[in-house]
Protein backbone atom coordinates (compact mmCIF):
# COMPACT_ATOMS: atom_id res chain seq x y z
CA UNK A 1 0.00 0.00 0.00
CA UNK A 2 1.24 3.26 -0.96
CA UNK A 3 1.19 6.57 0.49
CA UNK A 4 -0.93 7.99 -1.72
CA UNK A 5 -3.76 5.33 -0.97
CA UNK A 6 -7.15 6.84 -0.35
CA UNK A 7 -8.80 5.87 2.88
CA UNK A 8 -11.58 3.67 3.05
CA UNK A 9 -14.22 6.61 3.75
CA UNK A 10 -12.92 8.91 1.01
CA UNK A 11 -12.42 6.38 -1.74
CA UNK A 12 -15.63 5.98 -3.87
CA UNK A 13 -15.90 10.13 -3.70
CA UNK A 14 -12.47 10.26 -6.05
CA UNK A 15 -13.41 7.31 -8.10
CA UNK A 16 -13.46 7.79 -11.96
CA UNK A 17 -16.91 6.86 -13.12
CA UNK A 18 -15.91 3.96 -15.28
CA UNK A 19 -14.38 2.35 -12.17
CA UNK A 20 -17.71 2.72 -9.96
CA UNK A 21 -19.41 1.16 -12.60
CA UNK A 22 -17.37 -1.77 -12.64
CA UNK A 23 -16.85 -2.19 -8.70
CA UNK A 24 -20.51 -2.52 -8.70
CA UNK A 25 -21.14 -5.14 -11.14
CA UNK A 26 -18.03 -6.80 -9.43
CA UNK A 27 -20.25 -6.13 -5.77
CA UNK A 28 -23.09 -7.94 -7.16
CA UNK A 29 -21.63 -10.89 -7.98
CA UNK A 30 -19.85 -11.48 -4.50
CA UNK A 31 -23.36 -12.33 -3.20
CA UNK A 32 -24.85 -14.64 -5.46
CA UNK A 33 -23.73 -18.42 -6.36
CA UNK A 34 -21.28 -17.98 -8.79
CA UNK A 35 -18.50 -20.40 -10.02
CA UNK A 36 -14.27 -19.38 -9.92
CA UNK A 37 -14.73 -19.29 -13.93
CA UNK A 38 -17.68 -16.66 -13.92
CA UNK A 39 -15.77 -14.44 -11.69
CA UNK A 40 -12.62 -15.00 -13.89
CA UNK A 41 -14.03 -14.18 -16.76
CA UNK A 42 -15.85 -11.15 -15.22
CA UNK A 43 -13.11 -9.43 -13.99
CA UNK A 44 -11.42 -9.80 -16.80
CA UNK A 45 -14.45 -8.08 -19.24
CA UNK A 46 -13.84 -5.38 -16.71
CA UNK A 47 -10.85 -4.45 -16.50
CA UNK A 48 -10.65 -4.29 -20.37
CA UNK A 49 -13.21 -2.06 -20.54
CA UNK A 50 -12.09 -0.06 -17.35
CA UNK A 51 -8.81 0.54 -18.10
CA UNK A 52 -8.79 3.20 -21.47
CA UNK A 53 -6.71 2.19 -24.55
CA UNK A 54 -6.66 -1.43 -23.01
CA UNK A 55 -6.13 -4.48 -26.02
CA UNK A 56 -6.26 -7.18 -23.99
CA UNK A 57 -7.01 -7.98 -20.26
CA UNK A 58 -5.94 -11.22 -18.06
CA UNK A 59 -6.19 -12.99 -14.62
CA UNK A 60 -4.52 -15.54 -13.27
CA UNK A 61 -5.34 -16.75 -9.56
CA UNK A 62 -3.74 -19.49 -7.61
CA UNK A 63 -5.05 -21.35 -4.96
CA UNK A 64 -3.92 -23.19 -1.89
CA UNK A 65 -2.78 -26.42 -3.55
CA UNK A 66 -1.20 -24.43 -6.47
CA UNK A 67 -3.44 -24.83 -8.74
CA UNK A 68 -3.77 -21.52 -11.22
CA UNK A 69 -7.25 -20.99 -12.66
CA UNK A 70 -6.63 -17.94 -15.57
CA UNK A 71 -9.20 -15.91 -17.56
CA UNK A 72 -8.23 -14.15 -20.25
CA UNK A 73 -9.87 -11.58 -22.81
CA UNK A 74 -8.28 -12.76 -25.63
CA UNK A 75 -5.40 -15.47 -27.43
CA UNK A 76 -2.73 -12.29 -27.22
CA UNK A 77 -2.96 -11.88 -23.71
CA UNK A 78 -2.84 -15.85 -23.52
CA UNK A 79 0.10 -16.45 -25.92
CA UNK A 80 1.92 -13.13 -23.97
CA UNK A 81 0.93 -14.94 -20.26
CA UNK A 82 2.35 -18.17 -21.42
CA UNK A 83 5.88 -16.93 -22.22
CA UNK A 84 6.05 -15.32 -18.66
CA UNK A 85 5.54 -18.66 -17.35
CA UNK A 86 8.17 -19.97 -19.84
CA UNK A 87 10.58 -17.61 -18.89
CA UNK A 88 10.06 -17.34 -15.59
CA UNK A 89 10.37 -13.58 -15.55
CA UNK A 90 7.58 -10.51 -16.30
CA UNK A 91 5.44 -7.70 -15.44
CA UNK A 92 2.49 -9.85 -13.52
CA UNK A 93 4.84 -12.54 -12.09
CA UNK A 94 6.72 -9.15 -10.42
CA UNK A 95 3.51 -7.63 -9.55
CA UNK A 96 2.58 -10.87 -7.77
CA UNK A 97 6.22 -11.61 -6.07
CA UNK A 98 6.59 -7.99 -5.04
CA UNK A 99 2.79 -6.76 -4.79
CA UNK A 100 3.32 -3.95 -6.73
CA UNK A 101 2.00 -2.36 -9.06
CA UNK A 102 4.33 -2.62 -12.48
CA UNK A 103 4.25 -0.31 -15.85
CA UNK A 104 5.99 -1.08 -18.73
CA UNK A 105 5.77 1.75 -21.05
CA UNK A 106 7.54 0.57 -24.09
CA UNK A 107 8.77 -3.32 -23.98
CA UNK A 108 10.62 -2.46 -27.05
CA UNK A 109 12.76 -0.91 -25.33
CA UNK A 110 12.16 -1.76 -21.18
CA UNK A 111 15.48 -3.67 -20.08
CA UNK A 112 13.67 -5.22 -16.79
CA UNK A 113 12.48 -8.23 -18.29
CA UNK A 114 14.45 -8.73 -21.38
CA UNK A 115 13.63 -11.89 -22.75
CA UNK A 116 9.80 -11.48 -22.06
CA UNK A 117 9.57 -7.77 -23.41
CA UNK A 118 11.65 -9.41 -26.33
CA UNK A 119 8.79 -11.94 -27.33
CA UNK A 120 5.93 -9.41 -25.99
CA UNK A 121 6.50 -6.75 -28.78
CA UNK A 122 6.60 -9.34 -30.74
CA UNK A 123 3.63 -10.54 -30.10
CA UNK A 124 2.32 -6.63 -30.45
CA UNK A 125 2.63 -5.86 -26.40
CA UNK A 126 3.86 -2.90 -26.06
CA UNK A 127 2.28 -1.65 -22.72
CA UNK A 128 1.34 -3.30 -19.66
CA UNK A 129 0.17 -2.53 -16.23
CA UNK A 130 0.34 -5.52 -13.94
CA UNK A 131 -1.19 -5.33 -10.14
CA UNK A 132 -0.59 -8.90 -7.87
CA UNK A 133 -4.02 -9.76 -6.26
CA UNK A 134 -3.56 -9.50 -2.50
CA UNK A 135 -6.47 -10.80 0.19
CA UNK A 136 -5.77 -10.99 3.78
CA UNK A 137 -1.96 -10.45 3.39
CA UNK A 138 -2.00 -13.44 0.56
CA UNK A 139 -1.35 -13.15 -2.51
CA UNK A 140 -3.88 -14.86 -4.49
CA UNK A 141 -2.54 -13.70 -8.36
CA UNK A 142 -2.18 -11.14 -10.59
CA UNK A 143 -4.18 -9.07 -13.00
CA UNK A 144 -2.94 -7.21 -16.21
CA UNK A 145 -4.22 -5.11 -18.68
CA UNK A 146 -1.70 -4.93 -22.44
CA UNK A 147 -1.44 -2.26 -24.99
CA UNK A 148 -0.52 -2.17 -28.38
CA UNK A 149 0.53 1.14 -28.43
CA UNK A 150 3.81 2.29 -26.22
CA UNK A 151 2.89 5.08 -24.12
CA UNK A 152 -0.56 4.16 -23.09
CA UNK A 153 -0.68 3.93 -19.54
CA UNK A 154 0.29 6.80 -17.18
CA UNK A 155 -0.19 6.86 -13.17
CA UNK A 156 -4.09 7.25 -13.02
CA UNK A 157 -4.26 4.28 -14.98
CA UNK A 158 -1.98 3.06 -12.26
CA UNK A 159 -4.00 3.82 -9.86
CA UNK A 160 -7.45 2.63 -10.90
CA UNK A 161 -5.76 -0.48 -11.53
CA UNK A 162 -5.06 -0.72 -8.12
CA UNK A 163 -8.45 0.23 -6.79
CA UNK A 164 -9.64 -2.57 -9.08
CA UNK A 165 -7.55 -5.13 -8.20
CA UNK A 166 -8.46 -4.08 -4.33
CA UNK A 167 -11.96 -5.34 -5.22
CA UNK A 168 -11.25 -7.96 -7.87
CA UNK A 169 -9.04 -9.82 -5.43
CA UNK A 170 -12.22 -9.55 -2.26
CA UNK A 171 -14.57 -11.38 -5.27
CA UNK A 172 -12.10 -13.83 -6.44
CA UNK A 173 -10.84 -15.17 -3.02
CA UNK A 174 -14.70 -15.51 -2.53
CA UNK A 175 -15.26 -17.49 -5.40
CA UNK A 176 -12.37 -19.82 -4.20
CA UNK A 177 -13.61 -19.93 -0.85
CA UNK A 178 -17.14 -21.04 -2.44
CA UNK A 179 -15.54 -23.48 -4.69
CA UNK A 180 -13.31 -24.85 -1.44
CA UNK A 181 -16.70 -24.96 0.39
CA UNK A 182 -18.39 -27.37 -2.08
CA UNK A 183 -15.41 -29.30 -2.57
CA UNK A 184 -15.04 -29.72 1.27
CA UNK A 185 -18.55 -30.49 1.23
CA UNK A 186 -18.48 -33.17 -1.36
CA UNK A 187 -15.42 -34.98 0.61
CA UNK A 188 -17.16 -34.87 3.62
CA UNK A 189 -19.95 -36.35 2.46
CA UNK A 190 -17.96 -39.67 0.57
CA UNK A 191 -15.86 -40.09 4.09
CA UNK A 192 -19.62 -40.30 5.96
CA UNK A 193 -20.11 -43.44 3.70
CA UNK A 194 -17.17 -44.84 4.59
CA UNK A 195 -17.66 -43.95 8.26
CA UNK A 196 -20.79 -45.47 7.83
CA UNK A 197 -19.69 -49.10 6.91
CA UNK A 198 -16.81 -48.81 9.20
CA UNK A 199 -18.56 -48.28 12.27
CA UNK A 200 -21.14 -50.67 11.23
CA UNK A 201 -18.85 -53.31 10.51
CA UNK A 202 -16.72 -52.88 13.58
CA UNK A 203 -20.16 -53.44 15.63
CA UNK A 204 -20.53 -56.74 14.32
CA UNK A 205 -17.23 -57.72 15.54
CA UNK A 206 -18.24 -56.25 18.87
CA UNK A 207 -21.43 -58.13 19.00
CA UNK A 208 -19.22 -61.34 18.20
CA UNK A 209 -17.20 -60.64 21.53
CA UNK A 210 -14.44 -57.67 20.42
CA UNK A 211 -13.30 -56.28 23.16
CA UNK A 212 -14.24 -52.47 22.35
CA UNK A 213 -14.08 -49.87 19.55
CA UNK A 214 -10.53 -50.02 19.26
CA UNK A 215 -9.60 -53.70 19.24
CA UNK A 216 -12.06 -54.26 16.20
CA UNK A 217 -11.37 -51.50 14.34
CA UNK A 218 -7.48 -52.84 14.76
CA UNK A 219 -8.55 -55.97 13.75
CA UNK A 220 -10.57 -54.79 10.57
CA UNK A 221 -7.30 -52.73 9.95
CA UNK A 222 -5.09 -55.89 9.86
CA UNK A 223 -7.31 -57.78 8.36
CA UNK A 224 -7.61 -55.25 5.54
CA UNK A 225 -3.47 -55.29 5.11
CA UNK A 226 -3.29 -59.13 5.10
CA UNK A 227 -6.00 -58.64 2.01
CA UNK A 228 -4.46 -56.24 0.38
CA UNK A 229 -7.92 -54.10 0.28
CA UNK A 230 -8.59 -50.57 2.31
CA UNK A 231 -10.66 -51.10 5.59
CA UNK A 232 -13.65 -49.36 3.89
CA UNK A 233 -13.54 -52.20 1.02
CA UNK A 234 -12.99 -54.80 3.81
CA UNK A 235 -16.13 -53.36 5.80
CA UNK A 236 -18.38 -53.27 3.04
CA UNK A 237 -17.36 -57.16 2.16
CA UNK A 238 -17.90 -58.03 6.09
CA UNK A 239 -21.36 -56.54 6.16
CA UNK A 240 -22.48 -58.20 2.48
CA UNK A 241 -20.96 -61.25 3.69
CA UNK A 242 -23.25 -60.99 7.17
CA UNK A 243 -26.26 -59.83 5.06
CA UNK A 244 -25.51 -63.21 2.88
CA UNK A 245 -25.40 -64.89 5.85
CA UNK A 246 -28.47 -64.17 7.95
CA UNK A 247 -30.31 -64.43 4.41
CA UNK A 248 -28.69 -68.51 4.15
CA UNK A 249 -29.96 -68.88 7.78
CA UNK A 250 -33.51 -67.38 7.19
CA UNK A 251 -33.82 -69.38 3.96
CA UNK A 252 -33.27 -73.05 5.84
CA UNK B 1 8.18 -45.24 20.72
CA UNK B 2 8.53 -42.25 23.06
CA UNK B 3 4.82 -41.63 23.66
CA UNK B 4 5.33 -37.94 24.10
CA UNK B 5 7.18 -37.69 21.03
CA UNK B 6 4.70 -40.65 19.14
CA UNK B 7 3.41 -37.06 17.02
CA UNK B 8 6.57 -36.64 14.93
CA UNK B 9 6.00 -40.19 13.85
CA UNK B 10 2.49 -38.98 13.07
CA UNK B 11 3.45 -35.96 11.55
CA UNK B 12 6.75 -37.49 8.97
CA UNK B 13 4.35 -40.07 8.31
CA UNK B 14 1.54 -37.43 6.67
CA UNK B 15 4.48 -35.50 4.99
CA UNK B 16 5.73 -38.42 3.45
CA UNK B 17 1.96 -39.36 2.20
CA UNK B 18 2.06 -36.11 0.69
CA UNK B 19 -1.49 -35.45 2.93
CA UNK B 20 -2.47 -32.31 3.85
CA UNK B 21 -3.82 -32.04 7.41
CA UNK B 22 -7.53 -31.26 5.91
CA UNK B 23 -7.01 -35.15 3.48
CA UNK B 24 -5.93 -36.76 6.38
CA UNK B 25 -8.45 -35.47 9.31
CA UNK B 26 -11.22 -36.73 6.08
CA UNK B 27 -10.29 -40.03 5.68
CA UNK B 28 -9.55 -40.22 9.67
CA UNK B 29 -12.89 -39.20 10.42
CA UNK B 30 -14.14 -42.22 7.38
CA UNK B 31 -12.64 -44.61 9.62
CA UNK B 32 -14.31 -43.69 12.53
CA UNK B 33 -12.42 -40.77 14.36
CA UNK B 34 -14.41 -38.23 16.35
CA UNK B 35 -11.61 -35.19 16.51
CA UNK B 36 -11.85 -32.09 14.53
CA UNK B 37 -9.28 -31.32 12.09
CA UNK B 38 -7.96 -28.43 14.70
CA UNK B 39 -7.45 -31.68 17.17
CA UNK B 40 -5.72 -33.32 14.60
CA UNK B 41 -3.50 -30.39 13.75
CA UNK B 42 -3.11 -29.67 17.21
CA UNK B 43 -1.62 -33.27 17.37
CA UNK B 44 0.94 -32.77 15.09
CA UNK B 45 2.01 -30.19 16.18
CA UNK B 46 2.79 -31.91 19.75
CA UNK B 47 0.33 -29.26 21.02
CA UNK B 48 -2.56 -31.67 22.30
CA UNK B 49 -2.92 -35.39 23.57
CA UNK B 50 -5.30 -37.84 21.94
CA UNK B 51 -6.67 -40.80 23.47
CA UNK B 52 -4.98 -43.92 22.27
CA UNK B 53 -8.15 -45.16 20.71
CA UNK B 54 -8.08 -42.33 18.15
CA UNK B 55 -4.64 -42.59 18.15
CA UNK B 56 -5.02 -45.88 16.59
CA UNK B 57 -7.98 -44.42 14.14
CA UNK B 58 -4.90 -41.94 12.90
CA UNK B 59 -2.12 -44.70 12.44
CA UNK B 60 -4.41 -46.70 10.90
CA UNK B 61 -5.46 -43.69 8.21
CA UNK B 62 -0.99 -42.81 7.57
CA UNK B 63 -1.04 -46.85 7.27
CA UNK B 64 -3.20 -46.79 4.74
CA UNK B 65 -2.18 -43.72 3.10
CA UNK B 66 1.39 -45.44 3.02
CA UNK B 67 0.09 -48.35 1.38
CA UNK B 68 -1.28 -46.65 -1.43
CA UNK B 69 1.63 -44.50 -2.02
CA UNK B 70 4.34 -47.90 -1.72
CA UNK B 71 1.87 -49.86 -4.54
CA UNK B 72 1.39 -46.92 -6.91
CA UNK B 73 4.97 -46.95 -6.68
CA UNK B 74 5.60 -50.33 -7.53
CA UNK B 75 6.61 -51.19 -11.22
CA UNK B 76 4.02 -53.71 -12.87
CA UNK B 77 5.41 -57.25 -13.59
CA UNK B 78 3.10 -59.73 -16.27
CA UNK B 79 2.98 -62.12 -13.31
CA UNK B 80 1.09 -60.16 -11.64
CA UNK B 81 -2.43 -61.35 -10.61
CA UNK B 82 -5.30 -59.21 -12.62
CA UNK B 83 -7.10 -56.74 -10.10
CA UNK B 84 -9.70 -58.36 -7.88
CA UNK B 85 -8.10 -62.03 -8.50
CA UNK B 86 -7.45 -62.30 -4.61
CA UNK B 87 -10.95 -63.17 -3.90
CA UNK B 88 -10.12 -66.07 -1.69
CA UNK B 89 -8.04 -64.08 0.40
CA UNK B 90 -10.35 -61.20 1.01
CA UNK B 91 -12.69 -64.17 1.71
CA UNK B 92 -10.52 -66.15 4.14
CA UNK B 93 -10.26 -62.84 6.15
CA UNK B 94 -13.73 -62.44 6.61
CA UNK B 95 -14.49 -65.59 7.92
CA UNK B 96 -11.89 -65.58 10.12
CA UNK B 97 -12.82 -62.23 11.13
CA UNK B 98 -16.33 -63.54 11.49
CA UNK B 99 -15.59 -66.85 13.49
CA UNK B 100 -12.51 -65.43 15.75
CA UNK B 101 -12.96 -66.57 19.28
CA UNK B 102 -12.15 -63.25 20.75
CA UNK B 103 -11.60 -64.30 24.11
CA UNK B 104 -8.18 -65.42 23.05
CA UNK B 105 -7.07 -62.70 21.22
CA UNK B 106 -5.87 -60.14 23.48
CA UNK B 107 -5.01 -56.92 22.51
CA UNK B 108 -0.93 -56.65 21.45
CA UNK B 109 -0.90 -53.34 22.41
Amino acid sequence: MTGSAPQPGDATAELPAELSSALTQMAGLVLSRETVDTALTLVTTLANATIAGTTGAGVTIVDEHGKRSKAASNELVEQADALQYEFDEGPCLTAWRTRQVVRIDDTATDSRWPRWNGAAAHLGVRAVISVGLVVDDENIGAIKVYSDRPADYGTSDERVMSLFAEQAAILLANSQSLRQARRLSRQLADALVSRDAVVRATGVLLSRGAADQDAALIALADAARRSGQTVQQLAGDLLAAVVDGNADSSAT
Amino acid sequence: MDTENRYRQYETARVRGELSVQDLWLRYLALSGNHDAFDIDGYLQGLLALETSQEHVLAVALNERLEEVYRAALIPLPTDPPPGADGGARRAVIDELLGRDWSRTRPSY
